[in-house]
């Protein structure tokens, strides 16, 4: 077990200098000279020189890279050309709101994907199936911007049971969660339903139950420990997904998240901001899906062999 | 009620698939009666009811496709088909038990050896985890396993076929149950590990107070299990008997093709003796014998009448116009 997750882990390190390299590169690939993008058509050669000096891009590309390097591991990401301020410090605390965003959809679409899956695996073409399959075909085909805009509607103006706009309390991130997570429900309770269809029909639920184990058992423990094997793999994908498709959910509710970030970085060529946001989405990505090997490799023992 | 020393006894069991393409009647009135410690062979070709008898004995029949629809089985004093899910369930893999064809899938993939063991104990004997570990070690000591302390935190993908058989038999077994039933258990396996497990089972026959209700078609497992024999075709127990009459002085033609159909080593024929014919399908049964299509001895009558299951000498039943008087 122990070495299953040291050899993951290693095999995680040339992804993450595949990834750091990519994101260095992003600068480079952009058409155009960086500095002259940076300060402008109308800039002096003199200044466009002493730019050029101080952030060290007259140097051989292997050198800047492993400075890039060096920086990233020290903590340092760079300065915003926007605000001028140290872009570690405008990504802190945007990154956490993004991954409590993130985290809190993938609880949600999870816990009760999971739960309609199972109910309409052994509710199977009876009415409950039928109903929770209706609702999981609404809650996939539905674009999170406009159910979050419902979400608004009903539960903050109408109700007003929850805020609309920014993060100040835990009540602050129910509706942008929802909203988030809604469209990842659907497809974990179609995936759960078809896994636990396909598992309730295998031979060794017949032994459970010749065993003499109760419903709950052969349900919750036989069945769905196989079935949530596939449903794993789809949860660690959409966590990314959730992660950087916040934005729009972030646009609605006012959130300053990471998403947000990124598209204001976008529009404003913010290079450092851009990098770093990247940088920060693709290992966490990549963290999430160490995770979920972890994960797997507990749920399914000959993962690790 | 059973008679002394009868634990089981099944009067006219009807089980029935409603199948898109139409009804079938799976089991169609079987009567069993077994005694304490004792073996009972059914055999048959595969879907003639073997298999589905032994999960209507245990109530495991998946609705609402399949249904039992008739009959009665007394287990000891009570009718199970009386008896509630939740008293179903303190029978199951307790006093009844089963053991199934394919070792490979009849074994939870993610679960222990231990832990599937071990829960046949939790369940009917309230055990720890502690207690069911060292009770599961202690049958997989019986059924022959090596190491059996470290077999019980083996997965089953870690384990051969015949391991993992074994393992089934001594979950089965676990609570020494008063009926073990076992669906094919050699078919699987290969012919070597086949005279490994049939040995197996011969020595917890002497052991245990089991009696066994062997499913099978393999008439050399019969041969060496079974001390009696019911024949089933396409639904129907078609004789009954002793295992040496059934042997040497079979009555139905059907009994005598599977007879005559295994090989034999002095034989010099160039082919093997078969039963002509196949199946028929079980959505267009023949209107008479159900084994008037591929009969030898086919008569007019067999066609148009089913003939009854008549007591014979010895307490061999058969069910065959050539062995009805007075047609």
């Amino acid at each position: 077990m122990l070495k299953f997750i040291i050899t993951r882990i290693i095999s995680v390190i040339p992804i993450l200098f595949l990834v750091s390299i990519l994101v260095f590169l992003m600068v480079h690939f952009i058409p155009g000279d960086p500095v002259i993008n940076m300060l402008g058509m109308e800039a002096q050669p003199e200044a466009i020189e002493a730019t050029r000096e101080r952030l060290g891009l007259n140097k051989p590309l292997h050198i800047q890279y492993t400075s890039f390097l060096i920086n990233i591991l020290k903590g340092d990401l760079g300065t915003s050309i926007r605000t001028k301020k140290p872009v570690i410090q405008e990504i802190k605390d945007k990154y956490r709101y993004s991954l409590i965003l993130a985290i809190g959809g993938t609880l949600v679409a999870s816990v009760l994907g999971v739960l309609m899956g199972i109910v309409s695996a052994i509710k199977q073409n009876k009415f409950w199936d039928n109903f929770l399959m209706v609702i999981s075909l609404l809650s996939v085909s539905t674009p999170s911007f406009f159910l979050a805009l419902i979400l608004i509607l009903i539960f903050s103006l109408f109700l007003g049971w929850f805020p609309s706009i920014g993060v100040y309390s835990w009540r602050h991130y129910v509706l942008p969660i929802f909203a988030l997570g809604t469209q990842s429900i659907g497809l974990i309770a179609r995936m759960t339903r078809s896994a636990m269809l396909d598992t309730l029909n295998q031979d060794y639920i017949t032994t459970a139950k010749a065993k003499g184990a109760p419903w709950f058992q052969v349900v919750f423990s036989h069945a769905l420990r196989n079935a949530m094997i596939p449903v794993l793999t789809i949860l660690g994908l959409r966590f990314g997904g959730l992660l950087a498709g916040s934005a729009l959910i972030e646009m609605v509710f006012a959130i300053p998240g990471i998403g947000r970030l990124m598209i204001d970085a976008v529009l404003t060529r913010d290079y450092p901001v851009i990098q770093a946001t990247v940088l920060f989405i693709s290992v966490t990505f990549v963290m999430i899906n160490l995770i979920v090997d972890i994960l797997y490799s507990i749920v399914d023992p000959r993962v690790k062999c | 009620m059973n008679t002394p020393n009868e634990i089981l006894r099944i009067n006219d069991l009807k089980t029935k698939f409603f199948l898109e393409e139409g009804t079938v009647f799976a089991v169609d009135g079987v009567d069993i009666s077994l005694r304490e410690k004792e073996t009972l062979a059914i055999v048959g070709e595969s879907g003639s009811g073997k298999s589905v008898t032994a999960l209507s004995i245990l109530k495991l029949i998946q609705e609402p496709t399949g249904r039992i629809t008739d009959g009665e089985i007394h287990y000891r004093d009570r009718n199970l088909l009386d008896l509630s899910e939740k008293e179903m369930r303190k029978i199951r893999g307790n006093e009844i038990s089963m053991i199934f064809q394919e070792p490979m899938t009849s074994l939870n993939p993610v679960f222990t050896i231990g832990k599937q063991i071990r829960e046949v104990y939790k369940y009917h004997q309230g055990l720890n985890k502690r207690a069911g570990n060292r009770k599961a070690a202690e049958m997989l000591d019986l059924v022959g396993i090596p190491n059996s302390e470290k077999c019980i935190h083996n997965y089953p993908f870690q384990l051969s076929g015949g391991m993992r058989q074994r393992v089934m038999i001594a979950m089965a077994l676990a609570c020494n149950p008063r009926i073990l039933m076992a669906d094919e258990p050699t078919t699987a396996l290969d012919v070597t590990i086949q005279s490994q497990i049939i040995k197996l089972l011969m020595d917890l026959k002497k052991e245990m107070r089991t009696a066994i209700i062997l499913i099978t078609h393999d008439l050399g497992v019969v041969a060496q299990l079974a001390e009696n024999v019911m024949v089933m075709y396409m639904g129907k127990a078609v004789e009954y008997g002793d295992v040496k009459s059934i042997f040497h002085n079979p009555y139905h033609p059907y009994t005598k093709g599977l007879l005559n159909s295994i090989p034999q080593i002095n034989d010099d024929h160039d082919r093997l003796k078969i039963i002509k014919g196949i199946i028929p399908s079980p959505f267009k049964l023949p209107a008479g014998c159900k084994y008037a299509t591929r009969c030898d001895d086919v008569m007019d009558i067999c066609a148009k009448k089913e003939p009854a299951y008549q007591e014979k000498e010895n307490g061999r039943k058969v069910r065959c116009w050539k062995y009805t008087e007075g047609i």
